[in-house]
């Protein structure tokens, strides 16, 4: 088990563990309003403080990571659905079809992640939902990339050859050879999409396009606490941390799932002999990059 | 001309090349004989002084007269290029994909003389003429076949007429069809300008042809030595006489 | 040349697919411009009027249209809401915008080459590997993050720059500076971080290649073979992603643009959304759009540029 995959997997956890154990006990209400202890330092009772309405910031914490975690399944789970086969078709078809396919998809690049999800708000009034599945559409794209050049290159694969050339229809191939090798790559990116998803919440959350309140979230306390930074800086910095934790966790753990699945890493022909392993990985790591981004 | 005493080189867990002393001298053409892992291209490397970062050589290697081990980056590259240089085995990577090769060439003459940019194309112009690829100054490597990139590369060693030409493996990784004629080019390019030659390569059958003494290394040791048709015919050591029963060579 | 006319046509195909598509968006929404601009009280007749005014009793095919021309001519029609010119106020935050992406992106590259470069040639040293987990931390920062500590810190602490507000160039060149370093620097810190790791991939493949070794055979020293010969090839990488790394910057810009109150075109998108001004968002989305559209154009064209492997036969397979 490398180090990106250790050190990922345990902020990760960090965050579900939150958000798990907030559904059955958290250290306080939330929502509970108390104007007696406003902006009370972190202590036994209130470990991170409390908030200007004298909410519990820990508590906060812990029901925000489950709207984090909720938009980041949501999204990288719509996103993986409809893109990973739309990639995979894009590949074993016909090659106008595959260009149409994949120019559709640079064009749904073209709207980002924000601006689909302020448009949706605009018409159906912001709210996590909007955000999901703004988020959502927006991470497709990158589904599509990756499901195809990976299909690609299994298609490639002289395993497949020899089987299309036996009679074997696409439709077999794919269940049978298609999926099972790009099931690792498929992970990886729903790694690296949930990163993603995690900062583009944060940003609506903080401009109000996202998490409605009073549900807390992680962005929007970032945004409370904007006009008390001289006074109470911890409010911004524990949100901030927060986001930071689980950003860096599903990264790290993308790059080190990557690492495992990547059956060139594994591999001692001469292209690669000679190099040290930090050279191979990232020639692998690079190569791999422009193959998805073309 | 080039004389090579103990050189011994290591990683920090194990021993590479182990005292290994040979000699080249002036015009001569040695060849280098072994299997991968023998050590050969990492003795080769260590001459030009282009070992990996992780390695390490002690010993020594005497370049006329001048010691190499432990010479300053300084002193080395002035060298390379100009006095010593060398030919790889892979001409599919060797090259920069991004820049023609005609002015690859005369890179190499510009660095070491004082030519303006106009004569030094000129010159690479001519070198590649006489490696058989005249008029391809202008093109990139991705337009030339394995083959001819070796010829540039050739070309590119020699361009400021060596005194030693060293060539790992230099037709390993092409056609048999094409071997020939590089090989032929090699050997045509030293004698003209008079280079001394290290020839590494696995293959008896192309050793046989170009050089007139043998080193033979196994395991990071030179295991025997001696004029190439001597040893062809009358191998002492056991590894020698392997290599010899695995080719295909008729006795001479 | 046949590659970049293709590039061409794609790129203008898209762009008019685009605004087919924004202007299909916008038309599909609930609720009448009409209504929203006279309130509640307005009377049918007068709803009628203002309506056939707004031009929206003709056909959506026709209106969408006249918008096109319009904007082609640099016309993106008259708000709804406030009824003046929307395009005056749009070019004008634009270039709030693009000042801010540019120098965004400007401090990124300031910090992403050299750091992600040294990465690259120290790769084996704690120095390499600490400039390589710097970056990771930088990742996963939020740029508005960092701008909110940054107020905190230069602003409300040091006092050195100011904490928002936006000065125009030509009014006085030393405010605008100050004002546009804070934001720039969130920008460029975050941008920065994702770059310096492409640059360090890139560089240290680049350090591994063949050629580099002929290069130093020939008698270059590891520097200057570095720049001569692997510069450009780890530039290659480099651009493909820069494309990619401008959108994240409009975006970013459109929320650091809060931050530090800055008139940019992202508060006016925001701000028209909350006023119900769809004609006025109808053109902010299609002049983001566009310029994401563009940006990749120019860098799939930049691509070809440098790469001549790319211009003689068709790639093969993508």
């Amino acid at each position: 088990m490398n180090r990106n995959l250790w050190i990922g997997s345990v902020l990760v956890g960090l965050v579900v563990l939150a958000a798990l154990v907030s559904f059955v006990w958290t250290p306080h209400d939330p929502l509970k309003v108390d104007a007696a202890v406003r902006l009370a330092g972190p202590s036994a009772d209130y470990w991170f403080g409390t908030d200007k309405f004298g909410r519990d910031v820990a508590s906060q914490i812990m029901v925000g990571a489950r709207t984090t975690l909720y938009v980041g399944v949501i999204a990288v789970g719509v996103a993986a659905v409809i893109g990973t086969p739309l990639g995979i078709l894009a590949a074993m078809s016909k090659r106008w079809l595959g260009e149409l396919v994949m120019r559709v998809n640079d064009l749904v690049l073209a709207f980002p992640a924000l601006l689909l999800a302020i448009m949706l708000g605009a018409v159906y009034g912001a709210s996590t939902v909007t955000a999901m599945i703004a988020i959502g559409i927006a991470t497709i794209p990158s589904f599509a990339r990756v499901a195809r050049s990976a299909t690609l290159q299994v298609m490639s694969t002289e395993y497949v050859l020899a089987a299309r050339a036996g009679g074997r229809s696409r439709l077999s191939i794919a269940r049978r050879h298609v999926l099972r090798n790009i099931a690792g790559l498929v992970i990886v990116q729903c790694s690296v999409s949930f990163a993603i998803a995690v900062l583009a919440e944060a940003a609506l959350s903080f401009l109000g396009f996202g998490t409605r309140p009073p549900t807390p979230s992680w962005g929007r306390m970032l945004q409370e606490s904007q006009e008390l930074l001289t006074v109470e800086p911890r409010l911004a910095l524990v949100p901030g941390i927060a986001i930071a934790v689980a950003v860096l966790g599903f990264n790290l753990l993308g790059d080190g799932l990557r690492d495992r699945f990547d059956p060139r890493l594994q591999d001692r022909t001469k292209s690669t002999r000679g190099t040290s392993s930090a050279r191979r990985t990232d020639r692998v790591r690079m190569s791999r990059e422009i193959q998805e981004r073309r | 001309m080039i004389s090579v005493e103990a050189l011994t080189i290591f990683t920090r867990e194990q021993g590479l090349v182990r005292n290994v002393s040979f000699e080249v001298g002036e015009g001569e053409r040695v060849g280098l004989i072994g299997e991968s892992g023998s050590g050969k291209s990492l003795t080769a490397a260590a001459i030009m002084g282009l070992l990996p970062e992780e390695l390490r050589a002690t010993g020594s290697i005497r370049f006329h007269g001048k010691q190499l081990i432990g010479a300053s980056e300084r002193e080395l590259s002035q060298l390379r290029g100009r006095d010593m240089a060398m030919v790889f085995q892979e001409p599919m990577t060797a090259l920069n994909p991004l820049m023609r090769v005609g002015r690859q060439v005369a890179e190499s003459i510009k660095l070491h003389t004082r030519k303006s940019r106009r004569e030094a194309n000129g010159l690479a112009a001519d070198l590649l003429e006489s490696v058989g690829l005249p008029g391809t100054g202008g093109r990139y490597p991705h337009q030339l076949s394995g083959g001819q990139r070796q010829r540039v590369l050739l070309a590119l060693a020699l361009a400021n007429d060596p005194s030693l030409l060293i060539c790992d493996e230099p037709t390993t990784a092409l056609d048999v069809t094409v071997q020939a004629q590089v090989l032929d080019l090699i050997l045509a390019g030293v004698a003209e300008r008079s280079t001394a030659l290290l020839f590494i390569t696995h293959d008896l059958a192309v050793v046989a042809r170009v050089c007139d003494r043998l080193l033979v290394m196994y395991e990071g040791s030179i295991v025997e030595e001696g004029p190439t048709r001597d040893m062809l015919t009358n191998p002492r050591h056991d590894y020698t006489r392997k290599l010899l029963a695995a080719s295909d060579l008729e006795a001479a | 040349m046949t590659l970049i006319l293709r590039r061409t046509a794609i790129f203008l195909v898209s762009v008019v697919v685009a605004s087919i598509v924004v202007f299909a968006f916008m038309a599909v929404l609930p609720g009448d411009p009409a209504q929203v601009a006279l309130g509640v009280n307005a009377t049918p007749e007068l709803l009628a009027k203002t309506r056939h005014d707004f031009g929206l009793d003709r056909p959506l095919v026709s209106q969408y249209f006249s918008w096109l021309g319009g904007v082609l001519h640099g016309d993106f029609g008259r708000s709804y809401v406030t009824g003046e010119a929307i395009g005056p106020q749009l070019i004008d935050r634009l270039g709030v915008t693009l000042w801010l992406v540019g120098a965004g992106m400007l401090v990124a590259l300031i910090l992403a080459i050299p750091f992600g470069t040294l990465a690259a040639t120290w790769h084996r040293r704690v120095s390499g590997a600490a400039i390589s987990g710097l970056s990771q931390l930088g990742v996963a920062i939020p740029a508005f993050l960092a701008g909110i500590l940054l107020v905190q810190v230069f602003a409300v602490q040091l006092r050195w720059l100011p904490s928002g507000g936006w000065t125009p160039p030509n009014q006085d060149v030393g405010e605008f500076l100050r004002g546009l370093v804070l934001p720039a620097v969130s920008l460029g810190i975050v941008q920065g971080a994702v770059l310096t790791r492409y640059v360090r991939s890139a560089v240290l493949d680049t350090l591994g290649q063949d050629y580099l070794r002929t290069a130093r055979s020939k008698g270059l020293r590891p520097y200057p073979a570095l720049l001569r010969h692997g510069l450009r090839n780890a530039a290659v990488p480099v651009v493909t992603v820069l494309g990619l790394q401008l959108t994240t910057l409009l975006i970013g810009a459109v929320v650091v643009e809060r931050v530090f109150v800055l008139p940019g075109l992202g508060s006016m998108l925001l701000d028209s959304v909350s006023s119900r001004d769809l004609l006025a968002v109808q053109g902010i989305v299609l002049v983001l759009v566009v310029a994401v559209l563009l940006v990749n154009f120019l860098v799939d064209v930049a691509y070809v540029l440098i790469d001549p492997r790319l211009r003689s036969a068709e790639r093969v397979s993508r």
